[in-house]
């Protein structure tokens, strides 16, 4: 297992440095969206008080770390290669090869998220502890960083267990487009990419609590700005392995069942 | 103009041939524009108003640029995908016939799919209109008009912008998308919210602002309106396509084939 992450991983890592312009150039429109969107809830604050335990600062940092992590915590069609292949029939050569399908698509996920955030997060995280008063801030304590390393890891294996089942969906469906077009505007929402979770009202929160967006990236987040304490932490990261295991488990349930119906087009 | 309109018709009937494709893809563009709009909602329920902008106000800055957009995505398709003309070749094939480059990349594509989207930015835009506090007169209709119009001749001017820049470099950077898609997604709200230099750059660099709070301020009675500073800005912006037309008349003078 760990032979095979460090193979795929350093064949992604390879291919990604051959695109360190489009790195470069990911950098400014992460930086610009990050702006813009810290000033729209600038003007939201000034006019009115702002939420507890949300502040201006906490809330620029907590853009900031979406920004620097956006190529991992997102729900779009990020591996477009994977659908190229179902759409032309490649899958094929894939499913006569000896390994398991679910393992090698969530190893190839996992190492492609992680090669594209490299030089991305370590741009972010160089240029925007640089700005004054909507900067990035240090996390809150040494305990909050290290509970916000270990639930981002977990955070990366979450969001690829749920993009699993939109690509499962896509072998069923033939529609990339149609599937990540509604997947990925619910997720988002659901998830607090759209707007971030402290700002949401109170009822809106209580059901987000079902599902396991929250999971994926605002926990972290919230850990390191200390709007979730290290001891609800704690208790959070347990829901997250628990939501781990749980998808893991139904996603090479689905996907055992769909490869025995799965029809090749040709090609 | 005849011409165009063979172009239209030639594409309505291949995208019928596929029609539920057509009327899948409608519902999804609506489905990804509701999360958003949601977004907005739900942040007005935690705050009262942006910089002094109800909620209701701020839906027509949305409405005009979500209208705008997806016009821009139904109409100028071909120039949004202009950097898939260059890279299969499928320009030099364009430029030999004797017929207006402009008008043959303007019907090369019109995405019928789209249409939902317009739809949805049409309600939105008419509950935006009767809600708000708005007084309705025939000048001021005339002025929102004026802003979806001059919205889609600036946001012309900004995909030539980005065709002449893809005749340059081939593929199209990621930068160019921060005016489109960023420009969409900042005008979503009143400009004058964020940092004045931000503001600045949309409204004298690329005139975002002509169809957005300069006129919206107008139609809101704002203390300190004038006809020549907010009235009439739609169509200061609308001078913005000049200078853009001719950047791409004379890039595509430098047009080097990809050979493809």
């Amino acid at each position: 297992m760990m032979r095979q992450f460090k193979t795929i991983f350093k064949m992604n890592f390879i291919k990604e440095m051959q695109y360190r312009v489009a790195a470069f150039s990911g950098i400014i429109t992460q930086l610009f969206f990050g702006l813009m969107f810290i000033m729209i809830y600038m003007a939201f604050y000034e006019t009115n008080a702002s939420p507890d335990n949300f502040t201006l600062s906490q809330m620029s940092t907590y853009i900031w770390l979406q920004q620097a992590f956006f190529a991992i915590f997102h729900y779009y069609d990020s591996h477009k290669e994977i659908s190229r292949q179902i759409i032309s029939g490649d899958i094929a050569y894939k499913l006569i090869k000896p390994v398991s399908m679910y393992n090698h698509w969530f190893m190839e996920f996992l190492t492609a998220d992680y090669s594209k955030v490299a030089l991305r997060a370590l741009g972010i995280l160089i240029i925007c502890p640089l700005l004054p008063v909507i900067g990035l801030t240090a996390p809150v304590s040494l305990e909050a960083f290290l509970l916000f390393a270990v639930s981002i890891v977990l955070g990366s294996v979450l969001i690829v267990s749920i993009n699993m089942f939109s690509y499962i969906l896509v072998l069923l469906t033939l529609s990339p487009g149609g599937v990540f077009g509604i997947v990925t505007s619910i997720a988002s929402l659901l998830a607090g990419s759209i707007i971030p979770i402290p700002l949401m009202p109170e009822a809106f929160v209580k059901v987000l609590n079902f599902f396991p967006f929250r999971y994926v990236s605002d926990l972290p987040f919230r850990i390191y700005i200390g709007n979730i304490s290290t001891s609800e932490g704690l208790v959070q990261i347990a829901i997250q392995i628990v939501w781990i295991t749980t998808l893991i488990f139904l996603g090479k349930v689905a996907m055992h069942k769909v490869q025995k119906k799965i029809v090749v087009q040709g090609g | 103009m005849k011409m165009y309109f063979q172009y239209v018709k030639m594409q309505l009937k291949s995208s019928l041939q596929y029609r539920a494709s057509t009327f899948m893809m409608m519902f999804v563009q609506v489905f990804s524009s509701l999360a958003t709009l949601v977004g907005v909602y739900m942040l007005f329920l935690k705050f009262d108003n942006i910089a002094g902008y109800t909620f209701n106000e701020v839906l027509i800055t949305y409405g005009v640029i979500l209208l705008v957009f997806s016009l821009c995505e139904f109409i100028f398709r071909g120039f949004d995908q202009f950097e898939k003309l260059i890279v299969t070749g499928e320009l030099d094939k364009l430029l030999i016939k004797p017929r207006s480059i402009f008008l043959q990349v303007l019907g090369y594509k019109l995405e019928f799919g789209k249409l939902g989207r317009v739809t949805l930015s049409l309600l939105v835009l008419i509950y935006a209109a009767v809600s708000s506090s708005i007084e309705w007169n025939a000048l001021k209709l005339i002025t929102l008009i004026s802003m979806v119009v001059s919205g889609l001749i600036i946001y012309l001017g900004v995909f030539l912008l980005s065709s002449s820049f893809c005749i340059f470099t081939v593929q199209g950077t990621e930068v160019v998308n921060i005016i489109t898609n960023g420009g969409r997604e900042t005008a979503s709200y009143p400009l004058d919210i964020y940092n004045k230099a931000f503001t600045k750059i949309f409204t004298f660099l690329i005139p975002f602002a002509c169809f957005n709070y300069l006129p919206l301020q107008y139609l809101l009675d704002y203390p300190g309106v004038t006809i020549f500073g907010n009235m009439l800005a739609p169509y200061y912006g609308m001078l913005f396509i000049i200078p853009c037309y001719f950047i791409f008349k004379w890039s595509l003078t430098k047009y080097k084939s990809t050979g493809s």
